[in-house]
Parts: C-alpha cells; sequence; structure tokens
C-alpha cells in the first residue's frame, strides 16, 4: 500500500526553503521545531514542517470588546486504532470506505474528539471533511458531518475507488472550543454568568451564526440561548471563526500540529456567507488567494453587481470586490491587491446571488516544502 | 471700564473669527449614503442626522454634498474629531471612523459606541492613522465619510447627527500673535486702571 504521508507531529520535519515565508512576529507566530532539520541550501522537499502555531486574541478595552478572527491552520493526525491512512475503496454520497480499515466501532465519531477525513491524492485532493458525530463510523465506513453532506455529494467529485487504485485519505483530529479555547484557568477566557459579560466565540452553522460563551455557573462552555453544552463544538480548519474578547488581556494560544503540503479545497456555500479560515500558517494576499477563481464569484466594475470579500482590518470590517483584473476596497474603490490577510486569520465571503450548488476553493501551497 | 469692556468684546469677535471649528451633519443638506457601498440600512434622515439598523460589523460609506476642507487642521499636529450620534442598542463594540479626499486617501479614528447613550450626544474620537490604502497622501479635503463596525454580528442601531472638526488646541500663529496683542492690551488697560486709582 502506498499511502500519502502522515501528519504526525513527532515526524521530523524539513527545512522550510525560502519560499516559506513565517509570520511576522506579533499577532501570529508559527515556528518551526528546528531539531533534526538539514539546512543545507540545497535541501529539498522530503516531509512536512511541524511546529507550533500561536494564535493571539486582541485584548478588549475594559469598556469596549476587541474582535478578532481566529482560525487554525495546522493539522494533527489522529491516534485511534485502524488505518490512519489509506485508500478509498467505496464511496457514496455522505460516506467512504476502506475496506481493510480496521476501525473500531464508533471511535471516528465520538462527539468528545470529533475527526476529519483528507483525500490525499486524485482530483479531490485536499478536501476535508468533518466526520459525523451522531451516525457511527464502522469498521470500514465513515460518515459525513449532516452539514457537508448537504453541500456535497462524494460521488460527483471523481474519488478514485480500489484497494491499489483507489486515492487515499487520512484521519485527522478535529479541535473543539474546549481543546483549543480551555478555561479561564489554562488560557484566560474570560468567563462569567451572562453571555453579555464573557469572552464570546461565534461559530457560522448552516447560514447561522451561533454563539458560545464560557459559563461562570457551569464552569464550561455553553452556547447562547439553547444553553446547551459546547465544549465539544468541533472548529473546522477550513471554518473562520469570531472572538469577541472581553477580558483586557490579550490571549495567547499555542497549537501543535503539521501545515498542510498538499493543495486545499475548501467548500464555499452557494449563496450567503461563507466564514472561510485563511488556512494556512503563512499569510498571504488578497491578489494570491484565489478567492477570484472560484467558480461562480461574480466580478463586476461596480460593487452592486459583485460577490464580497470582508476582512477585519486592524478593528474594522472592509469590503472588498473583484473587478475582473484586481480587488478594490468597497467604496473608495482603491486597489487591494497587497492587502495581507494574516495566518491564523480568514475571510467572510459574500455571494450576492446563490449558484445552485455550492463551489470549491482551489489553493496552491503558498510555501515550498 | 467701558474701554476694558470694548476690549474684551472685540477679543471674542476676533477669536470666533479665526478658530478651527467646523462642523458637518449627516443630514439630507450635507450627506448622501451610498447604499451600494453600505450594509447599514437607513431607517430615516431628515434634515440633521440619519438613523441606521444593522450590527456591529455594518458599514457606512457616503459623499458630501460639499466637501470641506480641513487642510489647515490636518496640517498641524492634529485634527479633533468629535462625533455627535446615539444609539438604542447595547453595544461596546469599536467602531472605525474614516474621512476621505477625492484621491481613497484619508484619516481615521476610532471610538466605541458603548460612549453613547440613547439620546443625541457628542463623543471625542480618537486618530487612528492616516493609511487607508489609497496610496497617496490625505489632501485634507474630506469629500467622503464612512463608519466601519468592528464588532460581530451584535444588532446596533445608531443616529448620527454631526462631526465637528476642530483644532482649537493648536491655534495657527496669527491667532498667537493675536492673543498676545490682546493680552498685552489688557494688560496696558489694567495698569492703566491702577494707576488711574492711586491718583
Amino acid at each position: 500500500m502506498n499511502h500519502a504521508p502522515l501528519l504526525c507531529p513527532t515526524r521530523p520535519p524539513s527545512f522550510p526553503r525560502a519560499g516559506f515565508h513565517l509570520a511576522s512576529a506579533g499577532a501570529i507566530l508559527f515556528s518551526l521545531f528546528l531539531t533534526c532539520m538539514d539546512v543545507s541550501a540545497s535541501t529539498s522537499a522530503a516531509t512536512t514542517p511541524v511546529g507550533v502555531f500561536t494564535v493571539t486574541i486582541a485584548a478588549g478595552t475594559g469598556t469596549g470588546a476587541t474582535v478578532s478572527t481566529v482560525s487554525f491552520p495546522l493539522a494533527i493526525a489522529a491516534g485511534f486504532s485502524g488505518a490512519m491512512t489509506g485508500r478509498i475503496t467505496g464511496v457514496t454520497a455522505s460516506g467512504l470506505s476502506n475496506s481493510a480499515a480496521g476501525w473500531t466501532a464508533g471511535e471516528l465519531s465520538a462527539a468528545a474528539a470529533p475527526c476529519l477525513i483528507q483525500i490525499t491524492s486524485g482530483p479531490a485532493l485536499g478536501r476535508t471533511f468533518l466526520l459525523s458525530t451522531t451516525t457511527a463510523n464502522t469498521a470500514t465506513t465513515v460518515t459525513l458531518n449532516a452539514e457537508e453532506a448537504g453541500l456535497i455529494d462524494l460521488t460527483t467529485l471523481g474519488i478514485a475507488t480500489g484497494v491499489e487504485t483507489g486515492d487515499t485519505y487520512r484521519i485527522l483530529a478535529c479541535d473543539t472550543i474546549s481543546s483549543v479555547f480551555g478555561t479561564p484557568e489554562t488560557t484566560g477566557v474570560k468567563a462569567a454568568s451572562a453571555p453579555d459579560t464573557a469572552d464570546n466565540i461565534q461559530i457560522l452553522s448552516e447560514g447561522t451564526w451561533l454563539r458560545y460563551y464560557y459559563s461562570s455557573t457551569y464552569a464550561s462552555w455553553r452556547r447562547v440561548g439553547p444553553d446547551t453544552a459546547a465544549a465539544n463544538i468541533p472548529l473546522r480548519p477550513d471554518t473562520l471563526i469570531l472572538y469577541t474578547r472581553r477580558g483586557t488581556t490579550d490571549m495567547s494560544i499555542p497549537l501543535l500540529g503539521a501545515a498542510s503540503e498538499i493543495t486545499r479545497r475548501a467548500i464555499v456555500r452557494p449563496g450567503g456567507i461563507t466564514a472561510l479560515a485563511s488556512g494556512w500558517p503563512v499569510s498571504g494576499t488578497l491578489a494570491g488567494s484565489a478567492l477570484q477563481s472560484i467558480p461562480g464569484w461574480n466580478a463586476a466594475s461596480d460593487v452592486a453587481g459583485a460577490d464580497r470579500v470582508w476582512i477585519l482590518v486592524s478593528g474594522a470590517w472592509l469590503r472588498y470586490y473583484y473587478d475582473g483584473a484586481s480587488w478594490r476596497r468597497v467604496g473608495p474603490n482603491t486597489v487591494a491587491d497587497t492587502l495581507v490577510i494574516p495566518a491564523g486569520s480568514g475571510v467572510l465571503l459574500d455571494k450576492i446571488t446563490a449558484t445552485a450548488s455550492a463551489s470549491t476553493l482551489v489553493q496552491s501551497v503558498p510555501y515550498d516544502l | 471700564m467701558n474701554t476694558l469692556r470694548l476690549s474684551l468684546i472685540a477679543c471674542l469677535l476676533v477669536f470666533s473669527g479665526t478658530a478651527h471649528c467646523a462642523t458637518i451633519t449627516f443630514g439630507t443638506d450635507d450627506y448622501v449614503v451610498d447604499t451600494n457601498a453600505s450594509t447599514f440600512s437607513i431607517s430615516s434622515q431628515n434634515a440633521t442626522s440619519l438613523t441606521l439598523s444593522g450590527s456591529a460589523q455594518s458599514d457606512l460609506y457616503g459623499s458630501l454634498i460639499n466637501s470641506i476642507d480641513l487642510s489647515a487642521y490636518v496640517s498641524g499636529s492634529g485634527l479633533s474629531v468629535a462625533l455627535t450620534a446615539s444609539t438604542t442598542s447595547t453595544s461596546d463594540y469599536n467602531f472605525t471612523l474614516e474621512l476621505f479626499d477625492a484621491d481613497g486617501d484619508g484619516v481615521k479614528y476610532t471610538g466605541n459606541w458603548s460612549s453613547f447613550t440613547d439620546s443625541l450626544s457628542s463623543v471625542s474620537l480618537t486618530l487612528a492613522g492616516y493609511d487607508l490604502g489609497g496610496g497617496g497622501v490625505f489632501d485634507g479635503v474630506v469629500s467622503t465619510i464612512a463608519i466601519y463596525g468592528g464588532g460581530s454580528t451584535a444588532a446596533l442601531n445608531i443616529t448620527l447627527g454631526s462631526l465637528t472638526f476642530d483644532s482649537a488646541a493648536v491655534p495657527e500663529p496669527a491667532s498667537c500673535a493675536a492673543l498676545a496683542g490682546f493680552a498685552t492690551l489688557g494688560a496696558a488697560l489694567c495698569r492703566r486702571r491702577r494707576l488711574g486709582s492711586r491718583r
């Protein structure tokens, strides 16, 4: 079996070449473990860079809240029994199977430890799906989360199947609210008995922003409104979240994992807002984001007819549209091709007219390995 | 005594003529909203104010019917900007107010909606920078004014009254000369009164 490389935090990393631009010090820092590295100028790609990515969430002002856009660009290999990498031997609209997987039933669908499956070869290379926690996996089959299954039909992606010739996959661990944001004691998250005086997390789910906070009453994460437990809410790697900080100090959250070494394919909702993570542990530009190449993306010489991208810049939501040649800021119409989208953040995509089905953003790896 | 009163009145008249203070409103007399470039919904706009509904993420972009030349202000050490507004929402989120010239260059100020109450009140904003991405230098002639939310999806309803630009804290050399002159005149008058009373 010729499996795709496993993203394993313990794997010795190779040193990135000059094209791998580390995020500047400050809000976000991606630092590589430099042990076992080959620093010769002629080094070529061999293994996945592994390290710590630190997300810093800006403090509230005391009288006011500060909103930050946050995403998590590193992946962590799941450590369950059975084949964490392998070949796909069967595809249904919402499920994938590997006849030789040998998974323990239910281990990849536990609510407290959600998992992702990432396609690592073929035409669906780089697609990453959250697995269902309501439909248990079997020894050979996993089922997609209902939201993603509602947007994508796996049988339309051209995934090859077969014990010897099937496209490859890997199983990744998915972060959750509690695994990333912890408790007031571990991360400094501001807890309160009511959400309007606590730090808030907002996650876009099926087109609706859901809000969460750390309840001092329950000593755990809760959803605002239904007041249900929220510690295990998954944080998809392709999804941008909004963090409203009311605590008066910055929060720094170091995350261990590996930078992706394959093309990224992310789902763009057919209409309305998609909260899209920047996806890589390095900063990029608006022109380099390939957002303008999303199938069905509306470009126009006037913002009235164009889809828009929302980016939080220096504490303000600014909007941009693509005029067919350049990105421009809504309002003053100044060219914004070089606007930086920081690592560990993301954008909101605003499609003004709905397409028949979800689209796919395709981004090449923005660094040399 | 009459001479002293006349001097003080003259002094006030001179300062009212040289003070660096200008005001525009968000009413129909001054401001036109670009609805294609704004995500706030206009609830109403009368001659002197503009009422908007949206969220703490929403933005407003519009042009002045008559551009306002603030070049004399921004060439000094700073332009003080105060926003008169009210909000019926409980929103503790930051916002940014940007003044653009015709080239898209401008100056940026920040504030927080929690500073405002449910009746119109004036709050000074904080200067946050000059780089708005226009690629050039702000020439001080403001043709468009925008407000950008920095918050999340919390509902926000606001009424915008006016913007006051003031650089009174940094008087021009001519004003300084006038001040010195009137101070000298006042001192002379006082001395004359004292001498007169001794006689």
